[in-house]
């Protein structure tokens, strides 16, 4: 049985996953109809570049957060598995608390940048600057949030192994 | 000793890297050492845009940039870039040194920047592989790069060529393979990128043109004593005099260059049939962002 | 003393099993607190910044022409041509991704869109026709390197602003040592093949060929356009890369009617996570670029080389070292930007033909792709091929030491690059 709250979660990454989508098959669209623009019709569209960038690091930023979920990060196991075992859980522990900090200070670095630049208005698409930095505040926060689930987690596996 | 980062956009032959160091050391002697500058060429730390956010945020200290780079938080800057703004370079100085470019340093303030200055960053001249641009009519057709100024993009609108969009890293391969035929910057940006090396012609269109602007983080610069504030802000005036005649000095040069590397330089473009077609780009400027700046420009030109 | 402690922290937490990008941010973090500088501001300016970048948008699109080739019915057709042409020579499908790579390298600037469009079409094939998969993505990642050194190329473009060297001659310069990498990835693979035990077909009837032929054709047209559109000026590298999206789209959709909307879309959400994955990991990388830069650390480095001048061959050996190492923690753009110029006074006193240099520089920096512990060229094709960092980097070695060894060949004689570019510009 689902619970109503793992049903949210369940949802929420599913909209995840289609804002991502949307957003890429945008990105083509625009570069692949400024292409046939600019050489079938001697026009163009101003804003192609400025908006894919945009819509790129928005994808970027929440597929760091999908991939951070389901623990596809790059990352090398195998040699503390094989050299220091016992001290497995622990580094476990360590990278959980890394990731925690990395992705606090993105959090509030970008929250910054968010608000210094509401008022910085790109000519070319009429969209604040601050755009650029929303994917990636909220993506901290996402990234936290996973983390801290990750971590307590770590704890509950480890009381109830003592339990038994 | 306080260490500050000045970090810039150009390669470390450029006349701005120069400046740069010129100002680091006056700063240096001038505070006998309790103030340091280190600089850091060819956009190490970042591009236009990222340099200025580390400014305003203060983990960089100075940048030297493009004032074309400032009109999304400061519109009215704009009109310092309008097409055929200002008639030759002495004006453009008389009016950033006055009241206009005041009114945008006082303005910068309130996004966290000092203001030290407007170097000099020449005016856009056009090149193209079809043939010398003399009049509007020439541009006809032509695909071309523009910058992500609006009245630019405008301008090349009106005069019927077809302005696009490409990252300045990837236009040489765009002007090598014919993507675009044409591109406009100012002479130093031709050399440097060696545009030279896929352009065919150079018309000295001198159509709009760009100022740089030296930044400082305000809180950065609040923060020091009086006396180095006075350093600091001597050594911009003379770096910013320096700058501006050396550019100026260097354009020929570097026009001699391009021609020695096959370039075909056009001196002679109908300036008044290309100020008559920006008209009605200056309209839709004053229709997006009033007409004040543009008024005290012209004032203070006189 | 930075440097050690950039590395041994990067190092560390990377043994202990920290993910790759957040080791990034933690060997960051520590420099700017010795630096005095720590800040949030500059991890996530330098993070953002660092993803925001439009030719690097040729990563999602060559995923989703990967993607969409390999559901869509294209890439199965080009592996029935390919094994009736190779099938009956031990390890074909090698020769296939070498012969690619090339190909895609004189259009496209950039080794980590070559690498993932490389990996997303030609891995499943390698993996379907049971080629070992560490072996497969060391030999993916190694091709898309070869990417910057032929023309056109977004790092040789670089290094001839940043160094002021003209870029024409860097272009054609890199024309000769771009396919030695692919001769010597020949060799390597062929002396690889002869060890291990690979499905070996009977050679295939000039009919079946021909059939092939055939059927590959749409499959084959898609290098054609991309080349010919390139080449003829219609669209740029990067956008060649959406060409090749919407063409792979249009095929397997119109033409073989193997693809839904349904698949399209599974197409669309995985190209975008693998995206966030690699790219993340791109932008982390820019943040400990960023750190180093400010550390000033590579001036130290270029501060020990002034007494080599009298010996350019020396002189050459060391930088290559240099370059190397910084290669392997650093991602190439940053270190072109910041190594070159650094360089460049040194080169010239040195009596170096500048050119030679460039080319150097960028083969030297572009084997940094594919080395551990920052590689993005490797990390791409274990993003796009799930194939474990390990894996991959027991798979690249060989590779890695090829190319080494032809560096050093490139170092003894620097005729081998020189008198082929005088030659080719007259
Ligand atoms: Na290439
Ligand atoms: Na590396």
């Amino acid at each position: 049985m689902m619970s109503s709250f793992d049903r949210f979660l369940h949802l929420f990454w599913r909209s995840i996953d289609t804002l991502m989508a949307f957003l890429l098959a945008m990105m083509v669209v625009l570069v692949f109809a400024n292409v046939v623009l600019r050489y079938g019709f001697s026009s163009g569209i101003r804003s192609s570049v400025e908006l894919s960038r945009l819509g790129f690091v928005w994808i970027v930023m929440l597929g760091a957060a999908v991939t951070l979920r389901h623990g596809e990060h790059l990352s090398i196991n195998d040699v503390a598995e094989a050299l220091l075992p016992k001290l497995v859980p622990f580094f476990r522990r360590v990278s959980g608390i890394v990731i925690l900090v990395s992705v606090s200070m993105l959090f509030w670095g970008s929250t910054k940048q968010v608000l210094a630049n509401w008022n910085n208005i790109s000519q070319l698409t009429g969209l604040p600057k601050s755009l650029l930095y929303v994917p990636a505040s909220f993506s901290g926060l996402l990234m936290g949030l996973i983390t801290l689930r990750q971590l307590l987690s770590l704890d509950t596996t480890k009381q109830r192994e003592s339990d038994s | 000793a306080t260490r500050l980062k000045f970090a810039h956009p150009a390669p470390d032959t450029d006349l701005s890297h120069k400046m740069a160091l010129q100002f680091a050391e006056q700063v240096k002697t001038g505070t006998n050492g309790s103030v340091v500058v280190d600089v850091f060429p060819n956009g190490q730390l970042g591009t236009d845009e990222q340099m200025i956010d580390g400014v305003r945020s203060g983990i960089i200290s100075f940048t030297l940039v493009g004032l074309n780079n400032f009109s999304g938080m400061l519109p009215a800057s704009g009109s310092f870039s309008l097409p055929f703004m200002f008639p030759d370079r002495a004006t453009a100085y008389k009016v950033l040194d006055g009241a206009p470019g005041q009114s945008v340093a006082a303005d910068m303030e309130e996004f966290g920047m000092k203001s030290m200055g407007f170097p000099d960053n020449g005016y856009r001249n056009i090149t193209n592989n079809r043939g010398p641009i003399r009049v509007p009519a020439d541009l006809s057709g032509l695909r071309m790069r523009v910058n992500n100024s609006k009245a630019l993009n405008d301008l090349f609108q009106a005069l019927d060529a077809n302005p696009q969009q490409i990252p300045v890293a990837e236009l040489y391969t765009a002007l090598e393979t014919g993507v675009v035929d044409a591109q406009d910057h100012p002479i130093w940006v031709v050399e440097a990128f060696k545009f030279f090396e896929v352009q065919k012609y150079l018309s000295l269109s001198q159509h709009a043109y760009s100022a740089l602007a030296l930044v400082m983080n305000l809180e950065s610069f609040e923060s020091l004593t009086a006396d180095e504030k006075t350093v600091l802000v001597q050594a911009a005036a003379d770096a910013v005099a320096f700058q501006r005649e050396g550019n100026e000095a260097a354009e020929e040069k570097q026009i001699e260059f391009l021609i020695s590397e096959g370039m075909e330089v056009n001196r002679d473009v109908d300036s008044a049939a290309f100020q008559e077609a920006s008209k009605p780009v200056w309209d839709k400027f004053i229709e997006d962002n009033g007409s004040d700046m543009i008024d005290a420009i012209q004032e203070a030109s006189k | 003393m930075t440097l050690v402690l950039f590395l041994g922290v990067l190092l560390l937490g990377i043994l202990i099993g920290i993910p790759v990008a957040f080791s990034l941010l933690l060997s960051a973090m520590v420099l700017m607190a010795y630096l005095d500088l720590f800040s949030a501001d500059i991890l996530a300016q330098a993070l953002v910044n660092g993803v925001d970048s439009f030719p690097l948008l040729a990563i999602p699109f060559f995923l989703i022409a990967g993607e969409v080739m390999a559901s869509g019915g294209l890439a199965r057709r080009i592996v029935t041509l390919a094994s009736s042409l190779l099938g009956h020579r031990k390890g074909g499908l090698g020769y296939v991704v070498i012969f690619t790579s090339v190909l895609l390298a004189g259009l496209s600037g950039s080794a980590v869109a070559d690498a993932a469009a490389l990996s997303s079409m030609l891995f499943p094939m390698m993996a379907k026709a049971n080629y070992p998969h560490g072996r497969s993505a060391g030999l993916l990642a190694s091709g898309g390197i070869i990417a910057p050194v032929i023309p056109p190329s977004l790092p040789l473009i670089l290094i001839g602003v940043a160094g002021n060297i003209s870029i024409a001659k860097l272009f054609v310069a890199g024309l000769v040592p771009g396919l030695m990498m692919g001769v010597v990835l020949v060799v390597v693979w062929s002396l690889l093949v002869r060890k291990e035990d690979l499905p070996v077909q009977e050679p295939a009837s000039g009919a079946e060929r021909f059939d092939a032929l055939k059927g590959a054709f749409f499959a084959l047209l898609l290098p054609v356009i991309i080349i010919g559109g390139i080449r003829t000026g219609i669209f740029t590298p990067t956008e060649a890369a959406v060409v090749a999206a919407v063409y792979a789209i249009f095929i397997s959709s119109v033409i073989y009617r193997e693809m839904t909307w349904r698949s399209l879309y599974e197409v669309l959400v995985r190209a975008s996570r693998a995206t966030g994955m690699v790219m993340f990991l791109v932008g982390c990388a820019m943040v400990a670029a960023w750190v180093v830069t400010v550390a000033q650390i590579p001036q130290q480095l270029v501060l020990l080389l002034g007494p080599l001048v009298d010996n350019p061959r020396l002189l050459m050996a060391v930088i290559m070292l240099i370059v190397f190492f910084v290669g392997m923690v650093m991602d190439l753009g940053p270190s072109v930007l910041i190594l070159a110029p650094l360089f460049m006074p040194v080169i010239k006193e040195a009596g170096i033909e500048p050119v030679y240099f460039g080319v150097m520089f960028i083969i030297n920096a572009s084997i940094g792709l594919i080395t551990p512990p920052v590689g993005n060229v490797l990390n791409v094709v274990c993003g796009v091929s799930s194939v474990s960092m390990t894996e991959a980097v027991k798979g690249v070695y060989p590779f890695v030491l090829a190319y080494l060894a032809l560096l050093a060949v490139f170092v003894a004689f620097p005729n081998v690059i020189i008198i082929p570019m005088q030659l080719l510009i007259g």
